[in-house]
């Protein structure tokens, strides 16, 4: 049921990002046409456009990740949505998996859309050279250069996932309140992430009393870079099954749909 | 063997009990009209059955079990809400009946449109508030179901409509399966009633059958419900 789930929810959501994509691309073609035949009026208007058109691709996939959820599930599209013969997690995971998708490919377009229109060409071929010959001036080469792409990509994805989660959690919580849902979810947001930074803040003092740092510090490089992103892997994938837990527990428990 | 039953079932919502202590048991085959004013907890307990909400005492069994996957597959589900996605075209939203819900007959739903007058290919965006309100009733009675809840299912549409979907209501539902109407719209759908319950203030003051009533107290279920919730 869960690639049923994720088959009408990139049906919901292709129909705003497809066209996004498209007209982005276009954009950057004809940008490059002008910049190539120097005509500066129009490329000066193009540049402009495609600015605000890369901008408005990530706020509204922003706003696409948020209504996905909740819409959907929280208003009375709900009713619908909890009434499928299918699992909590499959909604939520559902969600979660498009959603992330979307927020990929919103990257990936603006950076083709950014090598379309740069003036000297830029390919990928040239920003693998570029990173791992960045790799190679600290020292680092061959297999551990692609060690470290892949634990970067890694981190970066666990990122994404968790602050997704983090908006899910948000919006989940405001089902215990009858009214103004969506300012008490601003609230909660705040709250998560005032409680994130205390929590980071206490982290600190103790990490420097434990003297974490100075062993951290008396590691080679190597270690330094996995032992980081082991880290933050690891912060992430707590952080996001906290608010997978949440959110869950909100929605099996606590629905209460106007 | 029923096919809902629950036991000293109670939902409160902080101070206030919106549905309390209440006990049915509701068998294959019958037609039930759960009647009460507004607020009376008609709502509250087709959730409830719906796991839409979570009861706060209380046992509910539907077919045997808890609300869940299970019986989500079992029930068809009429809220009184308007679920349907605006950017969605009728046919859009049969597909994904189709796909969701084993039991969905997606030739009835047609034929019921057909009569309906309702193209398939419309946006739901540009429907009436009353068609959208048709299009949902489709989509539930195409389904061949164990236990059809209908909260509200004639509030917004016209007469013409309303008979028409009462007739839809006896003649899709299956011998097999049960049909709890919630409504305050008493005398339109008395007569395809088997069993009435009625609802005041959360609590179950009255549980009978159609035939009691009239061979009882000699008078119609609407007459009945006036004397009963006497403002």
């Amino acid at each position: 049921m869960l690639g049923k789930l994720i088959k009408y929810e990139f049906r919901a959501t292709g129909r705003v990002f497809l066209p996004m994509f498209g007209a982005l691309i276009i954009v950057a073609v004809i940008n490059r046409l002008f910049s190539s035949l120097s005509y500066k009026t129009p490329m000066i208007i193009g540049t402009a456009t495609s600015v605000v058109l890369i901008i408005a691709i990530f706020v509204i996939t922003l706003i696409i990740t948020l209504q996905r959820f909740y819409k959907n599930l929280l208003t009375n599209e709900g009713y619908l949505m909890f009434t499928l013969p299918v699992s909590t997690d499959s909604l939520i995971f559902s969600k979660l998996i498009t959603a992330s998708v979307w927020n990929i490919l919103s990257l990936i377009i603006v950076a083709v859309a950014v090598c379309i229109m740069a003036v000297s060409d830029i390919s990928l071929s040239g920003i693998i050279e570029a990173v791992s010959g960045f790799l190679a001036d600290i020292g680092i080469g061959g297999i551990t250069a692609a060690v470290i792409i892949v634990e970067a990509v890694v981190v970066a994805l666990s990122a994404l996932l968790s602050g997704i989660l983090m908006f899910y959690a948000c919006m989940s919580v405001s089902l215990l309140m009858n009214k103004h849902r969506i300012l008490f979810s601003f609230v909660a947001f705040l709250v998560f992430n005032t409680v994130g930074q205390i929590l980071g803040g206490i982290a600190v003092p103790i990490a420097m009393a434990l003297k974490l740092e100075e062993k951290f510090l008396s590691w080679d490089l190597m270690t330094q870079i996995h032992s980081g992103a082991g880290l933050l892997f690891l912060q992430n994938l707590i952080v996001g099954a906290v608010f997978y837990i949440l959110s869950r527990f909100m929605l099996k428990k606590k629905l209460n749909l106007e | 063997m029923a096919i809902l039953d629950c036991s000293g079932l109670t939902k409160t919502f902080g101070p206030k009990r919106a549905l309390s202590n209440v006990s049915l048991s509701i068998d294959k085959g019958r037609i039930v009209g759960l009647l009460g004013p507004n607020g009376s907890g008609k709502s509250t307990f087709l959730k409830l059955c719906n796991k839409l909400l979570t009861p706060s005492a209380g046992t509910l069994l539907i077919n045997g079990e808890a609300p869940g996957i299970k019986s989500k597959s079992l029930v068809s589900y009429l809220p009184e809400h308007n679920y349907l996605a605006d950017w969605m075209r009728v046919c859009d939203i049969i597909s994904f009946f189709r796909d969701f819900y084993e039991d969905f007959d997606a030739s009835k739903a047609t034929e019921m449109l057909v009569s309906l007058k309702i193209g398939e290919r419309e946006r739901l965006k540009t429907l009436s508030k009353g068609t959208k309100e048709k299009v949902q009733l489709i989509l539930v009675m195409a389904r061949q179901a164990q236990l059809y809840l209908l909260d509200e299912p004639i509030g917004g549409v016209d007469p013409a409509a309303r008979s028409y979907i009462l007739n839809t209501i006896i003649k899709n539902y299956n011998p097999e399966a049960a049909v709890i109407i919630s409504t305050h719209l008493i005398s339109d759908i008395e007569p395809i009633l088997d069993d009435v319950i009625f609802l005041k203030d959360g609590e179950v003051v009255l549980k009978s059958s159609v035939d009691e009533i009239r061979g009882e107290n000699g008078v119609s279920v609407d007459a009945l419900f006036r004397e009963v919730f006497k403002c």
